[in-house]
């Protein structure tokens, strides 16, 4: 277990160091910030438009949600491919430690990062454009986005398993973020959808723990979604579980055919 | 004399406009701009519309998201242009050779740009498919010069913007936030009657607004006289062209001198 947590520490320590030196002040004040604010303001404006401020509001809070579920889920994926483009990954499947405390370690940046881009967009855009939000109701939502964000990057490691001896990690992950902005109710409910989407929605993680958050956001008590959150975390471990087994045998199969260098 | 000149210039102007078209085809992220995201912003805007009881502005959604795949593709593809050419390590060797590196980047960007017609196909079909919008274009010529005068100005603009993505090894980080600044001044999906009344100049500096416009009047979405916005893309075009050329003179001395050309 020791041995467990050091790898874990050591994945986080990388972890940091990678994004420490991606992320420069410039990157981070010219890009980071303006990217999340500004793709959240553009979909309010759509939805400004097209149903009046009922709808934008209902827009800005799906759009704050999922300014976290981009960076969780694309670099869960892109982690691995990240590794394969940087040649390190031979060494860590071949080294004796256990690749999985390694991996998760590696993503802990990305959760913060997952979390700030929430944070910027609610605290820039919510007193202009909330309305009626209440701060208290914002922080009370915390620990659902943040169990949202945990369950989206079960389907961001999925994708990074199944891309694994692809090079196509970081546009699949890319292409489903902006999918699951249609399939989850980030901008209109998904009611509004076919009802074959609707089911294809209710079975991505992000569709329930983003209703949790809305209804929290406008006052219900943590036990009136607790159901919601429920099946948010189920689906999230059932991703999680697919991506564990594929990951594994991927990696099996790469190690026959000594196929893990290829980027 | 002149005439040897062109001939070298659209030399050079087909090489790198083929390079680019082979280069693309191998490029999962070109097929990503150019393919796949018009369909979901396609879903996403037309879809608001249809849910907030605005079904008749759908066409205007769908014109909006077909110039956005335009944008992506452009200002997508300038941005990994630029920084493509640091990652081969051929940047300072383009830079260095007599040729004008904006010449090269320009055959570049209208090779994308051509091939990014494809988007505003794409968003037509999504509509079609998804939503039953037919595409009804009252002008049908005036839509197809508006649209080739859009894509001859956002590729001029897009010189722009690659000449300034070559100070910088964090090209394609920029790219990602330059997009949406664009979507919103230019009022693509949504009318600019949104935004506050200062951002008005900036928009009017932005083809993208003209395009929008032009290509929603020729469909007979809104009204406007579609001879002003070809009026205003063909003077834009030329000034971004002269700010781009500026700008290259400026830029290549600069990153000359300091050397950090294959910083990547």
């Amino acid at each position: 277990m020791r041995a467990y947590l050091q790898i874990f520490r050591s994945g986080v320590h990388a972890s940091w160091a990678m994004y420490s030196v991606e992320l420069t002040p410039a990157v981070f004040f010219g890009s980071k910030i303006p990217r999340a604010v500004l793709q959240a303001l553009f979909f309010v404006y759509i939805a400004l438009a097209a149903g009046g401020p009922e709808l934008a509001r209902f827009a800005l809070i799906g759009n704050a949600v999922h300014a976290s579920v981009l960076p969780a889920l694309v670099y869960m994926a892109i982690v691995i491919e990240l590794e394969k483009w940087a040649a390190t990954l031979p060494y860590l499947i071949a080294s004796p430690a256990h690749w999985l405390p390694m991996m998760v370690g590696r993503s802990a940046a990305t959760f913060a990062d997952a979390f700030f881009s929430t944070v910027v967009v609610v605290v820039i855009m919510v007193p202009f454009l909330g309305g009626d939000i209440l701060a208290l109701n914002l922080l009370r939502a915390v620990p659902l986005l943040l169990v949202t964000v945990a369950s989206v990057s079960g389907l961001g490691w999925l994708i990074g398993a199944i891309s694994l001896p692809l090079r196509w990690g970081t546009l699949i992950s890319n292409m489903t973020a902006y999918a699951m902005m249609v399939l989850c109710g980030v901008n209109f409910p998904i009611t509004a959808l076919p009802p074959l989407f609707q089911t294809i929605g209710r079975a991505l993680p992000l569709t329930h723990g983003l209703l949790a958050v809305r209804l929290v956001v406008d006052g219900a008590t943590y036990s009136q979604v607790s159901g919601l959150m429920l099946t948010e975390i189920l689906i999230g471990c059932l991703y999680a579980a697919a991506a564990w087994l594929l990951f594994g045998q991927r990696l099996k199969v790469a190690r026959q055919r000594g196929s893990l260098e290829l980027v | 004399m002149i005439l040897r000149d062109l001939k070298s210039t659209l030399r050079v102007l087909n090489g790198s406009f083929v390079m680019q078209a082979k280069d693309r085809v191998t490029s999962n992220f070109f097929i990503g701009t150019l393919f796949i995201q018009p369909v979901i912003f396609t879903l996403l805007a037309v879809g608001t519309y249809y849910y907030g009881g605005n079904p008749d502005l759908g066409l205007y959604a769908v014109i909006g998201t077909g110039m956005i795949g335009i944008w992506n593709s452009n200002l997508w593809t300038s941005g990994r242009i630029v920084q493509d050419e640091r990652r081969y390590g051929t940047m300072s060797l383009l830079v260095a050779s007599p040729t004008p590196f904006g010449l090269v980047l320009a055959g570049k960007s209208l090779s994308n740009a051509l091939a990014s017609i494809v988007a505003i196909g794409i968003t037509f079909a999504t509509g079609l498919i998804a939503f039953q919008l037919q595409p009804d274009i009252q002008d049908p010529l005036g839509f197809a010069f508006g649209l080739l005068l859009t894509l001859i100005a956002m590729t001029c603009l897009g010189l722009i913007l690659g000449s300034i993505f070559v100070l910088t090894r964090n090209a394609g980080e920029f790219v990602t936030v330059a997009n949406y600044p664009i979507f919103i001044l230019s009022g693509l999906t949504f009318p600019l009657t949104l935004l506050p009344a200062w951002t008005r100049p900036l928009s009017s500096a932005l083809a993208p607004t003209w395009g929008n416009l032009v290509l929603n009047s020729t469909a007979g979405v809104i009204l406007f006289n579609p001879w002003i916005g070809y009026a205003w893309l063909v003077g834009l075009s030329i000034i971004y062209l002269l700010i781009a050329r500026l700008l290259f003179a400026r830029i290549e001395k600069m990153v000359r001198r300091v050397g950090s050309l294959e910083e990547y």
